[in-house]
């Protein structure tokens, strides 16, 4: 899955922003193959440059530590938690926002799906 | 990004936010790098996560393979739908929502409605955002051994989402 990803934002003429619904342990899992391709390059810090990496939010910090190995246990996800990460034609990956329910903020008995 | 009409007359395309140069003369200024922003969603709450949520025996009674939101998960999917469509969209920096893909189980299928009539799209059903180890029943309800359940056939997904775009691997058989 990651594989096609990077291969289709390689092949991506403009941007494109996707939503995928999908379940805790597959974007726990995409998120591990994801991360630590990045966390494998020489130079960890994401590769935006310029004015546009000013706009862009801090990663979460396991995402730059990037010690860990595939498993669902490194992420965390509510029910419609929402990631948001980017991947760049040239493959890198910059983790936006992780499990973020703001939408559930004023109702906090919806926050639902991981346990503490 | 400033584009004059002498480049659009020379081969500026642009749709909504997109701008893709045919023509070798035009000029964009400033254009940042093509990339693809993920916004990955976890499916509202499920009946299983509500057995789960209460102990171990409640979740093996009480599990099914391919279970339906709960009323708190389509709660939750519907206040994603106005956050994702409306302030909260814009503030992840996610608008305008181009792509809405959903993996083949119920419960997802049943998130993403709200948000695709929010945004006007039609989900993509893609089988490859798949949840680890499927659709599955334990065996006699003992949970020592797993098969797998095809979950939504191709009828029941067309009948239950009628709006939504079906890949070919979903068949009659699930």
């Amino acid at each position: 899955m990651a594989a096609e990803l990077w291969a289709e934002a390689a092949a991506l003429q403009w941007s494109t922003n996707r939503v995928v619904i999908a379940h805790h342990d597959f974007v726990c899992a995409l998120l591990d193959a994801l991360t630590k391709r990045e966390a494998a390059r020489p130079q960890r810090a994401p590769c935006f440059v310029g004015r546009w990496s000013a706009s862009h939010m801090q990663p979460h910090r396991s995402v730059v530590a990037g010690e860990h190995g595939a498993s669902f246990s490194n992420w965390r996800h509510h029910n419609t938690g929402i990631t948001v990460l980017d991947i760049s034609a040239a493959g890198h990956v910059f983790v936006r926002t992780v499990n973020t329910v703001t939408h559930l903020a004023a109702e906090p008995s919806l926050v639902s799906g991981v346990k503490s | 990004m400033r584009l004059s009409l002498g480049n659009l007359a020379l081969g500026a395309m642009i749709s909504s936010s997109r701008v893709c140069i045919v023509g070798a003369s035009a000029s964009v200024a400033e254009s940042p790098p093509a990339r693809l922003r993920l916004a990955l969603v976890r499916h509202g709450e499920s009946l299983n996560n509500v057995h789960e949520a209460v102990s171990v025996e409640a979740y093996q009674t009480g599990r099914v393979a391919d279970p339906a939101l709960s009323p708190r998960g389509q709660r939750q999917a519907e206040l994603l739908a106005i956050h994702l469509g409306g302030e909260g969209g814009a503030a992840l920096n996610l608008q305008p929502i181009d792509e809405l893909w959903v993996s083949p189980h119920r419960r997802t299928l049943q998130t993403a409605a709200p948000l695709a009539a929010a945004l006007g799209l039609t989900p993509l059903v893609a089988t490859r955002y798949f949840e680890s180890g499927g659709v599955f029943e334990a065996k006699d309800g003992t949970y020592t051994s797993y098969h797998a359940h095809g979950g939504l056939t191709r009828l029941q997904m067309r009948d239950e989402f009628p709006t939504y775009s079906l890949p070919d691997d979903v068949t009659e058989t699930g």
